[in-house]
């Protein structure tokens, strides 16, 4: 199961890399993260996880979103082929390594994590980490209103 | 409940403004953000008259019963910080009143400046490295966006800096954090305060750094002065006046002196970077012609001192650094706050194209001169006592070199900032200026207010330590042992 959680970690990543659409690219990468937390409440590190979508989910993501929403979709990015290139071979001497290595040390009981006190995303949440939520909520109504005062300059032509 | 206003009020409002702003576009969002400052200055002096002058008070927000487990923390150190904080908000709030004007959407910026305020407070509050570290990129997030805000080429590249550096600090942070976390288990500060063996050598260059480039002490203070001066005049204000010394100072302090506990080789290197800070800035700040790009470096040389104080480490060190940051952000937001005055009533802030403006712009001209002489250290303005503090406490411990530089570096700073003034507002009027009058009421009420307040810390000076900065101070003696005990919660 972690394999393949691991798989999908790398898939999406992979999809944001390539994608030319940056909303579409930009989900990914947050469906990555998702993968990515989920893998960490399994291996119970639960605060791993929470902080993984609290950071990736809230704050990363508001601001690749204000830069979308500055730039704009018809603000297209020309890409280079070679980094590309060598993005997938690094790409897959990665993926090798991880399937042969990384996943039987994630899985092996010697390095798991051993925090029993929360066992589900709700309870790490709500019970463990409450006053990140009103943090979170900053960085949420800060990353809106910039996205709106910015995109309102640019809709008035300034 | 009582603590939770300083965050959740000002988020609260920021909320529900754009709902609001659709009845009333001007009058509503003046009145109900100006309305939060000034409950929240309110706020913070009656829970000043609460207090009862030390200890440490640990308060755990409930809801009918139920423990929400957020717990906020107070004692002298964030009392004083949070007090600075409100007045500096109120005055930037009443500032922007007329100021904002010119920029657009008044409801969505009064939203953000709430944001910034909340986080602000959060970062202050909060007895958690998380959380301190999620508020600090809050706060940080509203900046970036601040900055953009200008919309010239130089805001947009002013932001793209801030962003690309403070990122970089921001991971310099997170990695100390998880390194603590592996150690401790544990994110809480008093959790970590238990544990000698969080205070690894890597986590103190971590630190260092991260916390270094948000306090923007040389070598970290490249986005600075690109950030200063192409965003609103507000910006700056809020950011050199209580941005910085929260998210830098305040957690630098936070973490090695009631964490970690004071280590001689941390304090070597604060008077190090303090010093070199002072020095570089100042002479930086000789060559700018343009205010606001001055005055960002000359808060790079004004944070330098802030440092050095508290790596002196001495109880008269830490009074003088805490001083000079209470006096710091007073002195440095009225000047930022003239800069804003000066660009909104010509245009410009470029020292070149003016001159005389004395004469048709009376009360920027006259706050302009106190905060000038404040900041070089004049007495008895608020600046000269704390200066003066830290150059005794540095007599004591017998560093005499850098007792010489720290007043060398103040005469440098009288000369750099009187001869911008005489360039903006002495000397015969420049004819093309023929049109410029004061600016409008609310930001004179501003500057006039801060100007008040650098005189009248200035003139009581004495009594002012005795109330707000010794409990202050007491906090950072204290070292490790405040962080460790917490009295009570009765009076919140």
């Amino acid at each position: 199961m972690t394999s393949l959680l691991i798989g999908a970690v790398l898939v999406f990543a992979c999809l944001a890399v390539f994608l030319k659409d940056m909303l579409k690219a930009v989900l990914c990468l947050l469906i990555s993260s998702i993968f990515l937390a989920i893998i960490f409440f399994r291996l119970n590190a639960p605060f791993a996880g929470v902080f993984e979508i609290s950071v990736v989910a809230g704050l990363i993501m508001v601001l690749f979103i204000i830069t979308i929403s500055i730039v704009g979709p018809q603000d297209t990015v020309s890409e280079p082929t070679v980094p590309i290139a060598i993005f997938l071979v690094l790409f897959m001497i990665f993926s090798y390594l991880v399937n042969d290595g990384i996943v039987h040390l994630l899985t092996s009981e010697k390095f798991l994590a051993n925090s029993k006190d929360y066992k589900r995303f709700g309870e790490a949440l709500w019970l463990g980490r409450t006053f990140d939520i009103v943090g979170q909520i900053s960085v949420i109504f800060a990353g809106v209103f910039v996205v709106l005062l910015v995109a309102g300059r640019r809709r008035n032509g300034k | 409940m009582f603590l939770f206003i300083f965050i959740g009020m000002p988020l609260a409002i920021a909320g529900i403004l754009p709902v609001i702003s659709r009845i009333s576009r001007k009058f509503l969002p003046d009145f109900l953000a100006n309305l939060c400052f000034v409950i929240l200055l309110a706020a913070s002096i009656s829970i000043y008259n609460l207090w009862p002058g030390a200890g440490r008070f640990s308060h755990n927000l409930g809801w009918f019963g139920t423990d929400l487990n957020i717990s906020l923390v107070l004692d002298g150190f964030s009392l004083l910080m949070i007090f600075t904080v409100c007045i500096v908000s109120l005055a930037v709030g009443l500032f922007s009143i007329d100021y904002i004007e010119r920029y657009g959407w008044r409801s969505a910026y009064y939203s953000i400046l709430l944001v910034l305020v909340a986080s602000i407070n959060g970062i202050i509050l909060t007895s958690d490295l998380f959380t301190m570290y999620v508020f600090i990129e809050a706060a940080g997030l509203v900046c970036y966006g601040l900055v953009a805000f200008g919309r010239t080429r130089f805001a947009i590249e002013g932001a793209i800096k801030y962003l690309i550096i403070s990122a970089i600090a921001s991971v310099f942070i997170l990695l100390g954090i998880a390194l603590i976390f592996v150690r401790t288990g544990s994110t809480d500060l008093r959790v970590i305060a238990a544990y000698p063996v969080a205070a690894s050598k890597v986590n103190i260059i971590l630190f260092l750094v991260g916390f270094g480039v948000k306090c923007a002490l040389v070598p970290f203070h490249f986005w600075m002065p690109d950030a200063y001066t192409a965003a609103p005049a507000v910006l700056p204000a809020m950011s050199s006046g209580i941005f910085v010394k929260a998210a830098g100072v305040y957690a630098l302090c936070r973490i090695f002196f009631n964490t970690y506990g004071v280590n001689q080789a941390v304090l070597s290197v604060m008077i190090y970077l303090g010093i070199v800070s002072i020095l570089v800035g100042a002479f930086l700040a000789l060559g700018q012609t343009r205010l606001r790009r001055m005055l960002a470096y000359s808060s790079i040389s004004q944070m330098g001192y802030i440092v050095l104080g508290l790596g002196i480490g001495t109880p008269l060190g830490i009074i003088g650094a805490l001083l000079h940051l209470f006096f710091h952000s007073a002195f440095k937001s009225l000047l930022f706050l003239n800069a804003g005055a000066v660009e909104y009533a010509t245009g410009t802030d470029e020292s070149k194209e003016l001159g005389g403006l004395g004469g048709r712009m009376p009360f920027t001209s006259t706050t302009n001169i106190i905060g000038i002489l404040s900041a070089a250290g004049v007495p008895p303005l608020n600046g000269f006592w704390s200066k003066l503090i830290i150059v005794i406490a540095l007599w004591q411990a017998k560093m005499f070199l850098y007792a010489f530089i720290a007043i060398f570096a103040s005469v440098l700073t009288l000369w750099y900032l009187l001869l911008i003034q005489r360039r903006i507002f002495f000397g015969k009027l420049n004819k093309l200026l023929a049109e410029v009058y004061e600016v409008p009421f609310w930001m004179n009420l501003s500057m006039v207010g801060l100007a008040l307040v650098c005189v009248w810390t200035g003139v009581s000076f004495a009594s002012f330590i005795c109330t707000w900065l010794l409990p202050a101070s007491g906090v950072l003696i204290d070292g490790v042992k405040g962080q460790l005990f917490i009295i009570g919660s009765q009076f919140l």
